[in-house]
């Protein structure tokens, strides 16, 4: 069991590298600097402006370390076929999960480290008498807690009777009694965040193995999981490339169907007709979309230098057009649109169409901040009509060469 | 005429399936094409509908072909996938009404032709669902639907009688008859011999990526030399066959 384990973590690693190289490519890197280094600024800028140790610092600084310890899940590694293949070999697969849970500690853990430094400054200024030490312990209680949640993530893999195990399956208790904790070590001393959280985990792994024995694993659900798992990640992967195992899900939306009504549904306007739907109801561009637009317009409302200004509002509407580039070939697995009666071009046409009314529309709902931090002027002028240039040359220019590559293949 | 294959050979990335495959689907005639599991069927029919190209050889739909043409010869075809695909997004309506956008029919007269369909597959009440998570004989009654509302010339489909239930398979049946009897060509592959027995007017017997031979049931026990054979026992023998010439 343990091999097979370590077979599917090293196609799985591979395959991961093999998608990060195709992330992190030229553009997303630079895009990526800036936002990180206007974030960084930011950061910099609202620490000058809290207040020092006021009554809720505490209160904010643990949900954000809540927040931390909700990133990253037990990754099984599953696949579909294991309910028929493995059933005969249920008691063994508890070895295999076993590996799957140390593995799956390991990037959450660098993530706890980098994250509590990254609040660490916040923390010092928020919380009274937070200093170096404090923000050590506090990220060593964040792995343990991990390392608790975890397992309890192991235990839900089985159930006993047909239900499962403890209270602190649930979300909300889990997060209650983590929130509750974090609150003691930053109101009080995070030594007792430490010991707390380490005995918790020594008496949830003592229960589990007598569990496991009386246990039943529960292949459906953990394989529903482990899928659901890997979606969110292609999902991510997708922005930037093309991957064709990935099944997509839709949602009605039907409160969204008047937006629809802006297309006139004709000949030219068929591949628009299909495209609008897809942009709308499907699961994976217009949340992006949203976030972008949401994230541009509050960060503009709050950045008051010009130049920054202007380059993360160029950079916010470049951003959510790259992320809608994939879009193009997403109908291309189904058999039907190759054999439409309709030219080439048209489906670049129509997808031009959709492109502007998106960016357009974020253009126009990105420019309202800029009015008013700088107010009426030449230079928000300017700044507004950049933007303009920006979308069009993006639509018609840069999406327009993109999107040729793939349309003549 | 309606289908013509002349001297086909083809396949995926210079693997030749089909050699040199000839024959002809007429108008107003169900052409079954029949084989084995990997005899070239469904590589046959992504050559016609334009999916492949072919290394050698000419395809002709109403003497226009793929190259010279491309959307009046698409024009011309309704496909019927043997796996159904369709798109996530969309309801079962908007389905039909994309496909009337993308053959340039006329919406209110075709709505009313996919309504008379949708009723006789009992899919009438469902338009405004997302046909991706229907059953996998109802997603294929949806592609059914959405062929057999165009005024295509040819008709093709691809083993249409697995996945669909016995009622389903009479009814598309009956539609594939009325389309016969206005005049289209169809092409149908399929395993069901019985069925196909039945309804086809002509059969295309594929072995190994060649036409082994072409004609009516009386052509073909001919051919056999099997005076009071079915489809079924000529089958056999042609399976039999390709088993000796392999040993």
């Amino acid at each position: 069991m343990l091999e097979l384990w370590q077979q599917r973590l090293r196609r799985h690693i591979s395959r991961q590298f093999k998608y990060l190289r195709l992330v992190f490519n030229d553009h997303f890197v630079i895009a990526l600097i800036f936002l990180i280094g206007a974030l960084a600024m930011g950061y910099a800028n609202l620490l000058k402006l809290l207040p020092t140790a006021p009554w809720w610092g505490g209160l904010v600084v643990g949900l954000l370390y809540g927040v931390v310890l909700g990133v990253g899940q037990l990754a099984t590694l599953l696949e579909q076929a294991d309910d028929t293949f493995l059933l005969p070999k249920e008691s063994d697969l508890f070895h295999y999960l076993v590996a799957a849970r140390n593995y799956s500690l390991i990037l959450p853990t660098i993530f706890s480290i980098l994250a509590g430094i990254a609040i660490l400054p916040l923390a010092a200024v928020l919380v009274a008498n937070f200093g170096l030490w404090a923000g050590v312990m506090m990220i060593l209680t964040l792995i343990i807690l991990k390392d608790t949640q975890l397992w309890l993530a192991l235990l839900g893999a089985y159930e006993v009777n047909g239900k499962t195990p403890t209270l602190y399956q649930h979300k909300t208790y889990f997060y209650g009694v983590v929130y509750g904790l974090m609150l003691l070590g930053l109101y009080l001393s995070p030594f007792i965040s430490v010991v707390l959280a380490l005995a918790w985990n020594l008496w949830m792994r003592r229960n589990i193995t007598g569990y496991v024995l009386e246990g039943q694993l529960r292949f459906e659900a953990n394989i529903d999981l482990e899928a659901a798992r890997q979606y969110k990640i292609l999902k991510i992967y997708n922005l930037f490339t093309d991957i064709p195992s990935l099944q997509r899900h839709a949602k009605r939306r039907k409160y969204l169907d008047f937006l629809l009504k802006l297309f006139p549904a004709n000949h030219r306007n068929t591949y628009l007709y299909l495209f609008a739907r897809g942009f709308l109801r499907g699961t994976e561009y217009l949340g992006f979309y949203l976030r972008f637009l949401l994230i541009g317009t509050l960060i503009l409302c709050f950045v008051h230098q010009l130049w920054v200004s202007l380059v993360l509002y160029l950079l916010f509407l470049y951003l959510s057009g790259f992320q809608l580039l994939p879009f193009f070939d997403q109908y291309d697995s189904i058999v039907f649109t190759k054999l439409y009666p309709i030219p080439a071009k048209e489906k670049l046409a129509g997808f031009q169409k959709l492109l502007m009314t998106i960016l357009g529309l974020q253009w126009f709902v990105t420019s309202i901040p800029l009015v008013f931090v700088f107010g009426v002027s030449l230079q928000t002028g300017l700044m507004i009509i950049g933007g303009l240039a920006l979308t069009l040359v993006f639509v018609f220019g840069y999406a327009k060469t993109r999107l040729k590559k793939g349309l003549a293949e | 005429m309606s289908l013509e294959i002349k001297n086909l050979t083809g396949g995926y990335a210079h693997v030749a399936v089909l050699k040199d495959v000839s024959f002809t689907a007429n108008d107003g005639e169900i052409t079954g094409l029949i084989g084995l599991n990997g005899a070239g069927k469904s590589t046959t029919i992504k050559h016609v509908i334009g999916l492949l190209i072919p290394q050698k050889g000419e395809i002709n739909v109403n003497n226009m072909t793929l190259k010279a043409n491309k959307d009046a010869y698409h024009q011309q075809i309704a496909y019927v996938p043997e796996t159904p695909v369709l798109y996530p997004e969309l309801t079962l309506r908007e389905h039909i009404e994309l496909a009337i956008l993308a053959y340039d029919l006329d919406h209110d007269e075709t709505m009313a032709k996919a309504m008379v369909l949708l009723k006789k597959f009992r899919l009438d009440n469902k338009l405004d669902w997302f046909p991706n998570n229907f059953s996998k004989g109802m997603k294929q009654k949806v592609m059914i639907v959405c062929a057999f509302m165009t005024d295509a010339k040819l008709f093709i489909i691809d083993e249409p009688f697995t996945g669909l239930d016995p009622l389903a398979i009479h009814d598309l049946l009956d539609v594939v008859e009325a389309k016969k009897k206005a005049g289209a060509a169809i092409l149908m592959s399929t395993h069901i011999l019985a069925t196909a027995q039945q309804y086809a007017d002509r059969f295309v017997l594929l072995n190994d990526g060649k036409v082994r031979t072409s004609g009516t049931l009386a052509e073909l026990k001919q051919t056999f030399n099997m005076s009071d054979a079915n489809l079924d026992d000529i089958y056999l023998q042609m399976t039999k066959e390709a088993v000796d010439n392999h040993a």
